[in-house]
């Protein structure tokens, strides 16, 4: 027996947003007073970051200081959606919840000043709390530890696609009977000098053209889901935001820092998911890297031609471990409120996904799109809870 | 207790209260590292290396794993400054 899964809450930590109501506000009005900054990080990179000082009190300083960032911000996001899906954790049984991840990069924050440390006042300078804060694992370490969580739990590492994956693994899960509760999603920290090295690295590597001609921008935070048996969601009366309806992932080969360039993956993945069905909306990959987004845009305008194609994500930059989940969260919201997001405005200076030429009538399907380096694709369809 | 002992002490009780942020006044010589106050195998060396920082002592090759309170742990590095420093 398969059952249905639906999206109960959200809980976002990412630049000046730390509700649903901060994120829908950035979402429909760009360029608002309170809204993210998306600035020059290093020559070939656009970014926007957290301000960690607002973060300061929000877990016991005894916890916090053992933690990389990327775990606080998984933690406060996870508090968030457990609150705004009105979820009673010692209501629930706990053998049958688990933290689904997504992740890249891990907790360089924390790695690249206890290296400091090493090499300025050695090794018994070392936090002895490196090992743990640093491992991609850490988050979902954290969840299931404070939570009291007993239930089967991942951690996934699949580049851009990280919290996509993460999602559907947990969609999976409940889906064949395994877990009634996960909490889902991806958490990222991209303000370190060593990631954004790497990130220069990723730009050049895919053909970015003039630093300052390249759309490559980069986010950091968490962003976390309550996915629930649909059943189960009902028998406590939670408010469902939508179903998780299918996903699919290929990778068609190529170089280790490399995106794929041929549309028939993605294709293929967005084919798998849609069946014969039509999407009404469809919030792309959207790479910021030219060659990359024009394979996407080649994929879209086979499978999805005409279909509004929004870029949320442009008020933030790529989350990278975290936009699988923030892209989630947006179509959840969507369908929810039967509202579009708007479409990208005319001097944006990104590439040209298809604008919306109209707001759907109604919402029923949001198609979401994620590349990873290495060929990597996914797509996740999400559906309107009736 | 000398004033060596004194200093230890306090150096010991600081140690532990900044680790996982108590009121020193709560940490007692027989208060149990591990029953009492949760502390970890890794927060048992973050304390050690910031007594060995404030002290400015060595505690490598100490049985870690033997320092059950406070008092082992006054008790281990006195025994060091000791070697270290030979009245």
């Amino acid at each position: 027996m398969t059952r249905d899964v639906v999206i109960t809450g959200i809980g976002v930590v990412l630049p000046k947003t730390r509700t649903v109501e901060d994120l829908w506000a950035h979402g429909t009005a760009p360029g608002h007073g309170r809204a993210p900054t998306v600035e020059r990080l290093s020559p070939r990179l656009h970014g926007s970051r957290i301000d960690e000082t607002v973060l300061d009190n929000a877990l016991p300083p005894r916890l916090a200081r053992k933690l990389d960032v990327f775990t606080v911000y998984a933690l406060v996001a996870t508090q968030s959606a457990i609150a705004d899906a009105g979820l009673d954790l010692a209501a629930i049984d706990r053998t049958r919840c688990g933290a689904f991840v997504g992740n890249c990069f891990g907790g360089w924050r924390f790695t690249e000043r206890e290296l400091r440390h090493l090499h300025t006042q050695g090794p018994r300078s070392v936090s002895p709390f490196q090992a743990t804060s640093w491992f991609p694992a850490a988050p979902q370490g954290q969840i299931t530890i404070v939570h009291g969580l007993k239930g089967f739990s991942k951690t996934y590492m699949a580049d851009r696609m990280s919290s996509l994956v993460s999602v559907a693994a947990a969609a999976r899960q409940i889906r064949q009977g395994q877990l009634d509760v996960a909490i889902a999603g991806g958490a990222e920290s991209t303000n370190t000098d060593f990631v954004r090295a790497a990130l220069e690295h990723v730009a050049a590597a895919n053909g970015e053209p003039a630093p300052h001609d390249s759309g490559f921008a980069v986010s950091e935070g968490a962003v976390f889901l309550i996915l629930e048996d649909a059943a189960h969601a009902r028998a406590r009366g939670a408010r469902v935001y939508a179903r998780v309806q299918a996903f699919a992932m290929r990778n068609a080969p190529c170089g280790p820092d490399q995106y794929g360039t041929d549309p028939d993956t993605l294709q293929g993945t967005m084919r798998r998911v849609l069946g014969n069905m039509k999407a009404d909306i469809v919030l792309p990959d959207a790479s910021g890297l030219a060659r990359v987004d024009a394979c996407e845009q080649a994929a879209l305008a086979a499978v999805c031609p005409g279909v509004p194609t929004l870029r949320p994500k442009d008020r933030y930059g790529h989350a990278f471990g975290a936009e699988g989940a923030l892209d989630v969260a947006f179509a959840s919201l969507m369908l929810h409120r039967q509202r579009s997001l708007p479409g990208t405005a005319p001097d944006d200076s990104a590439p040209p996904f298809a604008a919306p030429d109209a707001t759907p009538a109604t919402i029923e399907r949001v198609l979401i799109n994620a590349c990873a380096m290495g060929g990597g694709a996914g797509s996740l369809v999400l559906t309107k809870e009736t | 207790m000398t004033s060596t002992t004194d200093r230890v002490h306090a150096v010991v009780i600081e140690a532990i209260a900044e680790s996982i942020s108590v009121d020193p006044a709560t940490i007692q010589p027989d208060t149990a590292f591990e029953d009492d106050l949760g502390i970890d195998s890794t927060e048992l060396i973050g304390i050690i290396v910031d007594i060995e920082t404030a002290l400015q002592v060595s505690l490598k090759g100490v049985d870690y794993a033997g320092l059950k309170t406070p008092a082992d742990l006054v008790a281990a590095t006195l025994a060091r400054l000791r070697v270290a420093e030979p009245a």
